[in-house]
């Protein structure tokens, strides 16, 4: 779960993207329990009140919730979770157009690329076999 | 007492430079708080005199209300930039010592950072290697539950992987009751686990706040910040 | 804390000084044999064998000086004063352990050297006969109180001077030799007032029989007794008695506890680690 950030932008906000993706990729199930603020700066690599600032944001955001007692657990709200699953490609989907378009490719000729790209089967042309 | 230390008008002259020119700032309870600047900035200067390592100097500083000295010194855990514990001591001899001088040190603890880094107790320090010495001093200083860790240049000469295990070290050790000021040159690796950033450039405060606040306002990650600030200077 | 530190003091020193005894003592057994190792049972003439002793004694005197001296600087001003430095003892318990792990030293290495000393001597015939010497063990106990006061305030002015030449009196430039040269001046600035108390050279303060008149403190034997008293020296064929010199001591004792105590001072409020 750990990976480097970009010093440039703020780290909680980052971090907040990361457990998003986890929660949509399934890598965090609904209801499952959230390892604690001190295991989860160590996992991260980063302060423990960034963390904490994390995980109130996407407390506020619905992702998570906590229980007094027990702890952290990731949202049972299944719909909510199928709204963030589907964001996602779009969410890639506008970065890839957008730095195809910075590139100087016309938005008309991008779906070319994503054709021949998926039917090669790779940048190069080798099959990689779906 | 919210504030595990406060530094007010802190200055130091040495004949006519000035090596400290009025510093001030608090560190209150449970924040990681770096002291950046290049060598010759000042920061060694402030934590020698945090650490009664330096007696003659202006203003005011106090460690949980203590001023620098012996009864300061229970609450601090230090890890110098040098190889302080003797090296004719076995790693052995070198947990009995703090065991016997820190009523706060951990000897279950030490004993399993370190077997977890399968360093062997029985030998003397100055048999191991410069990187594995290094880790001795680390998991005996991380070991006290200390009010304050001071940790001057913690990452300043290990290769990556070491950089890695010492920062896992730090956070590990992190709770809410204590602090710990660390003075570094080498910005990138440990910007993410800093609550709040103080740059000190030729004696004198610069820039002190919160980290992410500081990336907002510059839209610039600390690192960049730093060469920026300190570009003229080596 | 005082008896942990001193406890870590003493094992500083001890593969040095045990060291060090050993090669006293190697030395001791080598010149006691030299007739038979020469084949010449006529090597030793008198004053060449003393003159010998002599300069053994104070060989290992000045080396075990010089030693604690070397220890006392690593331990305060070297990278280990960085952890002694910041422990949570006082500074003052600091010194104290230092000094007296510096005296036990010191004290086992001029044991070593009686002992060297013994052995360069039993090769002559009839040396030891200790029963018929006259004030043997009297002398014996003047001496050595000489040794450890004179001692105590050699080591606390080398520990002056050093933490002086680390102090922030001192800069790059200057320090050792500044700092040596007050050492230097006050040592010979306490020898000249001794000398000049006591009007005589300090050979001859070393061991003195007085004859009786007046009330003194004396190193006393009657027949198999010895102690101190204070009264007129004794005469007689079973007692001997050697004069304590106490304006001497007491002299020797606050020339080293003027050096303590300013050597105190500066690492309470002169520190400056560097």
């Amino acid at each position: 779960m750990m990976s480097e950030f970009d010093n440039n932008q703020p780290i909680y906000q980052q971090i907040v993207e990361q457990i998003r993706l986890s929660i949509a990729k399934g890598e965090l199930s609904p209801g499952a329990k959230v390892a604690s603020v001190r295991d989860m700066a160590l996992r991260f690599r980063v302060n423990p009140n960034t963390m904490q600032k994390s995980l109130a944001k996407l407390e506020d955001m619905g992702y998570l919730h906590s229980e007094r007692t027990s702890g952290r657990f990731v949202t049972d709200d299944l719909a909510l979770i199928e709204t963030l699953k589907a964001e996602i490609p779009s969410k890639i989907t506008g970065k890839y157009v957008s730095d195809m378009t910075e590139f100087g490719i016309a938005a008309g000729d991008i779906p070319n690329f994503v054709r021949t790209y998926i039917e090669r089967g790779g940048p190069y042309g080798q099959r990689t076999g779906n | 007492m919210d504030n595990v230390l406060e530094i007010k008008e802190l200055s130091k002259n040495y004949g006519k430079t000035q090596a400290l020119k009025g510093v001030s700032f608090d560190i209150p309870k449970g924040k990681i708080v770096g002291v950046l600047g290049p060598n010759g900035s000042g920061k060694t200067t402030i934590i020698k005199t945090v650490m009664g390592l330096l007696s003659d100097y202006g203003g005011d500083v106090r460690i949980m209300s203590e001023t620098p000295g012996f009864l300061a010194n229970r609450h601090i855990s230090y890890l110098p930039d040098v190889s302080h514990i003797p090296t004719w001591l076995t790693v052995n001899q070198a947990i009995g010592f703090f065991s016997d001088f820190y009523q706060d040190f951990d000897t279950e603890k030490a004993r399993g950072m370190l077997a977890d880094m399968k360093i062997p107790t029985d030998k003397k320090l100055k048999t191991l290697s410069r990187g594995m010495q290094e880790k001795v001093q680390l998991s005996l200083v991380m070991s006290r539950k200390a009010k304050l860790y001071v940790l001057d240049e913690p990452i300043g000469a290990v290769d990556p992987a070491s950089r890695e295990f010492i920062i896992d070290t730090i956070l590990r050790n992190y709770s809410e009751d204590s602090s710990i000021l660390l003075s570094t040159h080498i910005i990138a690796d440990i910007e993410p686990i800093l609550d709040v950033a103080i740059f000190i450039k030729d004696g004198e405060i610069v820039l002190h706040d919160e980290v992410d606040k500081i990336r907002e306002d510059n839209d610039n990650s600390l690192d960049q910040l730093f060469r920026e600030v300190f570009r003229n200077v080596h | 804390m005082f008896i942990k530190q001193l406890k870590y003091d003493l094992l500083f020193g001890r593969n040095t000084f045990f060291t060090m005894a050993a090669i006293v003592i190697g030395w001791g057994i080598i010149m006691g044999n030299l007739d038979t190792l020469l084949q010449d049972d006529h090597f030793f003439m008198g004053a060449m064998f003393a003159f010998g002793m002599t300069i053994s004694m104070t060989v290992v005197g000045v080396l075990s000086i010089m030693q604690v001296f070397q220890l006392y600087r690593k331990s305060l001003f070297g990278d280990s004063g960085y952890l002694t430095l910041t422990l949570p003892v006082t500074r003052g318990s600091l010194l104290a352990s230092k000094i007296a792990a510096s005296m036990i030293w010191y004290l086992f290495m001029i044991f070593a050297g009686f002992i060297m000393v013994v052995i360069m001597v039993l090769q002559i015939e009839g040396a030891f006969i200790v029963t018929d010497s006259n004030n043997f063990f009297v002398n014996l106990l003047a001496f050595l109180l000489y040794i450890v006061f004179i001692g105590l305030f050699l080591i606390s002015v080398l520990f002056f001077a050093t933490t002086l030449a680390h102090s922030s009196f001192s800069n790059k430039r200057v320090h050792s030799v500044v700092s040596g040269i007050i050492g230097f001046v006050y040592i010979a600035v306490f020898f000249r007032i001794y000398n000049t108390l006591n009007q005589r050279s300090w050979g001859e303060t070393l061991v003195e029989g007085v004859s009786s008149g007046g009330d003194v403190w004396s190193f006393t034997r009657m027949g198999p007794l010895i102690g101190i008293q204070y009264g007129r020296i004794p005469v007689g064929p079973e007692t001997d008695a050697v004069f304590i010199d106490i304006y001497a001591h007491a002299l020797t004792l606050a020339f080293a506890a003027a050096a303590i105590i300013a050597t105190l001072y500066l690492l309470k409020k002169r520190i400056d680690l560097r």
